[in-house]
């Protein structure tokens, strides 16, 4: 019953964010396949020799435009359930139904994570799923890899906002924490040059790339669309535990507060 | 039956409701025989606690005015009094011994007390009669 | 394992500079309905808080229906209802959807007491919560709590914006199809009248502690004013018996037991006892908890000097 809740806090946002995604997407699939793109799909990798259209698709909606609208999804759909129940001043009503605080925080933050695999997974179809029909090449089916580093990306924004969300009782001082983070992760590749050296120590000498979750985002679609890129599978894994590091904390929040 | 009980009187609910039923029963209003609501029913009616209830059918069965049959039903017992004098006159006693402090208190003469106690006794009988001449006319 | 539907023993909650539960052992029966009472900030709500595990006790321990509070308290949950005293819901859903949502919590829920008792209450089911009154809200929050299915209902302040009506047919549902089905209530209120009405049992907390805790029948059929008159304060010495009042030449003292004794003793030292009235709980109220010192010689309350017994 808690999800019906949770989603109901979020249902408006959620639809509007996918109103948004195959807004831009689906349009711009229609008018580069009716310019004929889609005919010149080649050996090579998913995209070369597709031309210059499909190129110019990926790189302005998945290097660029989709990463920023799902990370600002992640943020905006946070406040939602526990955390928003603070404001209600519902969470009395909340903790005394008998369900374990544990159960509750997971619920609430599972909803928001599905629907942010559902707007990622909406973007990536929307945009090369006629493609991947229409296209007879092996590599095609890896265009959904995008999936992957899109949705790691904005659901570690997504959980970490919805762990300050928790942290500060409130949505709004949630999500002005949230993105004031983020901001100043995007600078955090100039830090990293400093911290290099001792994370290379830390690690027996194993070079950590601490990448910020944009990077993921534009690297790993890169990856997927030009393999030879590489995949910044350190970042992956970084912001993957992240993404369950958080829940984890505002579970232990959750269980020693007092209401 | 309609009963009346005041929660904020410093009278316990459940000796009210005893006090009440004794007195509908010496009147005449309630004949052995006689069906009474059921704990749920009463409690529900004057909005107190089943327990009292209970407590006060419990107490009046216990004094042999009521009685519980297998199914759950109470009624007013055939022969309502089926004790000794002795254990009668003890259970009255408490109750003499209360007009006598309280007539003294108020500095009445003891015969003015007793005069008071016979009006009582005479009023009983009076509306006796009058329910049972009714009763009569009725069948 | 007890069989108390509420048990604590020595429950201390401290907060910076207050404590505002000081040692509570409570004892409330089975099956019975349990008027919780108290002034202001006396430690109530802190109390039915630590029973429903919103906060932690920093000392002493607590079991409700049996199960231990803290390690146990989902299975409390389960079987407890709750009504809070600020009565905050989702304002986004009706009281219709307030019903779907909390009926999947509990597998006793009943729909036929959600109709009845919406119908009772006269609740407008399709309005948005948040465009409730007060009144209407107290309502919704009542249909939840009986229509659970619960052992153990816990009100504070149930009552809160009800009318005379409303407050009538809540009393009538608590004593037909709660206490009357051998269920537990455990109602903290400051409407005396309707604690009066229902309960059984009262535990009257002041400062955090335990004043008074007995069947509301005990307390009604022992406690008295007696009022005295006689020129010097009597002497007593007995915890129970407590003074409350003094005017001139006239002393009220609350007799917690065998009054009649009491008046006797004082009719031997020679003073006269012009009153022995029973009392009511609001009376009994006051009385407690406005003057919680036993009265023995050398301590009379406003009356600083020990007394003898002439006069």
């Amino acid at each position: 019953m808690y999800i019906w809740k949770c989603w109901r806090d979020s249902r408006a946002r959620f639809i509007f964010f996918l109103i948004v995604i195959l807004g831009i997407c689906v349009p711009f699939t229609i008018y580069a396949a009716r310019l004929g793109g889609a005919t010149d799909f080649r050996a090579g990798g998913p995209l070369s020799g597709v031309g210059h259209l499909w190129s110019w698709v990926s790189t302005v909606l998945f290097q660029t435009l989709i990463p920023l609208i799902v990370l600002f999804a992640g943020l905006v759909l946070a406040p939602l359930g526990v955390g928003q129940e603070y404001k209600e001043q519902t969470l009395g009503f909340l903790f005394t139904r008998p369900r374990s605080r544990r159960y509750l925080n997971w619920t609430c933050w599972s909803v928001g994570a599905c629907e942010i695999l559902g707007l990622v997974v909406a973007a990536v179809l929307g945009t090369f799923g006629a493609l991947i029909c229409v296209s007879r090449h092996v590599h095609a089916w890896r265009l959904l890899g995008a999936i992957l580093p899109l949705f790691v990306g904005a659901v570690a924004v997504y959980s970490m906002t919805y762990f300050l969300t928790i942290l500060a009782r409130s949505g709004e001082k949630g999500l002005s924490y949230g993105l004031g983070i983020l901001v100043v992760s995007l600078f955090l590749p100039l830090l990293e040059l400093q911290l290099s050296p001792l994370l290379c120590c830390l690690l027996h000498g194993h070079a950590l790339h601490l990448s910020s979750v944009l990077s993921l985002m534009w690297g790993g679609c890169g990856w997927v669309i030009a393999p030879e890129g590489g995949f910044p599978t350190g970042t992956f894994v970084f912001y993957g535990l992240l993404t369950l590091a958080f829940p984890m904390f505002a579970q232990l929040i959750l269980e020693r507060r007092e209401v | 039956m309609l009963l009346h009980v005041n929660p904020a009187s410093g009278v316990p609910t459940y000796l009210q409701i005893e006090t009440q039923v004794k007195h509908y029963i010496a009147a005449g209003a309630l004949v052995p025989g006689d069906a009474l609501p059921s704990v749920r029913k009463l409690a529900a009616d004057l909005r107190i606690s089943t327990n009292t209830v209970a407590r006060a059918y419990q107490d009046l069965e216990r004094d042999g005015v009521l009685r519980t049959v297998q199914g759950g039903r109470t009624y007013v017992a055939e022969n309502p009094i089926s004790f000794l004098k002795s254990e009668r006159v003890r259970r009255l006693r408490p109750y003499a011994r209360q007009i006598a402090v309280e007539g003294t208190q108020l500095r009445l003469e003891p015969r003015e007390i007793m005069e008071l106690v016979q009006q009582e006794l005479d009023a009983l009988e009076e509306v006796n009669e009058r329910y049972g001449s009714l009763d009569r006319k009725s069948r | 394992m007890n069989d108390m539907a509420v048990w604590t023993e020595n429950l201390v909650k401290s907060y910076p500079g207050v404590r505002a539960v000081d040692g509570l052992s409570l004892n409330v029966p089975r099956g019975v309905a349990y008027g919780f009472l108290g002034r202001n900030g006396a430690g109530k709500t802190s109390t039915i808080r630590i029973l429903l595990g919103l906060a932690r006790p920093t000392e002493g321990r607590a079991t409700v229906l049996g199960f231990s509070v803290g390690r146990e308290q989902v299975a409390i949950l389960e079987r407890t209802a709750y009504v809070s005293e600020s009565k905050a819901l989702y304002g986004g859903l009706t009281p219709r959807e307030l019903v779907c949502f909390t009926r999947g919590f509990y597998p006793n829920w009943s729909d036929q007491a959600v109709t009845k008792y919406s119908r009772l209450f006269e609740i407008p089911m399709d309005r948005p919560f948040s465009k409730l009154s007060q009144g209407n809200r107290t309502k919704v929050y009542l249909l939840l709590a009986l229509s659970q299915g619960a052992d153990l209902l816990i009100f504070d302040e149930p009552g809160m914006g009800l009318d005379p009506v409303a407050v009538d047919v809540f009393l009538r549902i608590l004593a037909e199809d709660v206490v009357g089905e051998g269920r537990t209530v455990f109602i903290s209120s400051h409407q005396l009248a309707d604690v009066e009405q229902i309960a059984d049992c009262v535990g009257l907390i002041d400062h955090g502690r335990l004043l008074l805790e007995a069947r509301l029948d005990d307390v009604k059929n022992q406690f008295r004013f007696v009022t005295v008159a006689g020129n010097d304060l009597p002497q007593t010495g007995s915890p129970e018996v407590l003074l409350v009042g003094s005017e001139g030449n006239f002393h009220k003292y609350l007799v917690k037991r065998n009054a009649d004794a009491f008046a006797a003793e004082l009719n031997r030292q020679g003073a006269i006892v012009a009153e022995v009235s029973p009392l009511g709980l609001r009376e009994i109220f006051l009385a407690l908890v406005r003057k919680g010192e036993p009265c023995t010689s050398g301590n009379a309350g406003e009356i600083a000097a020990p007394v003898s017994s002439s006069f």
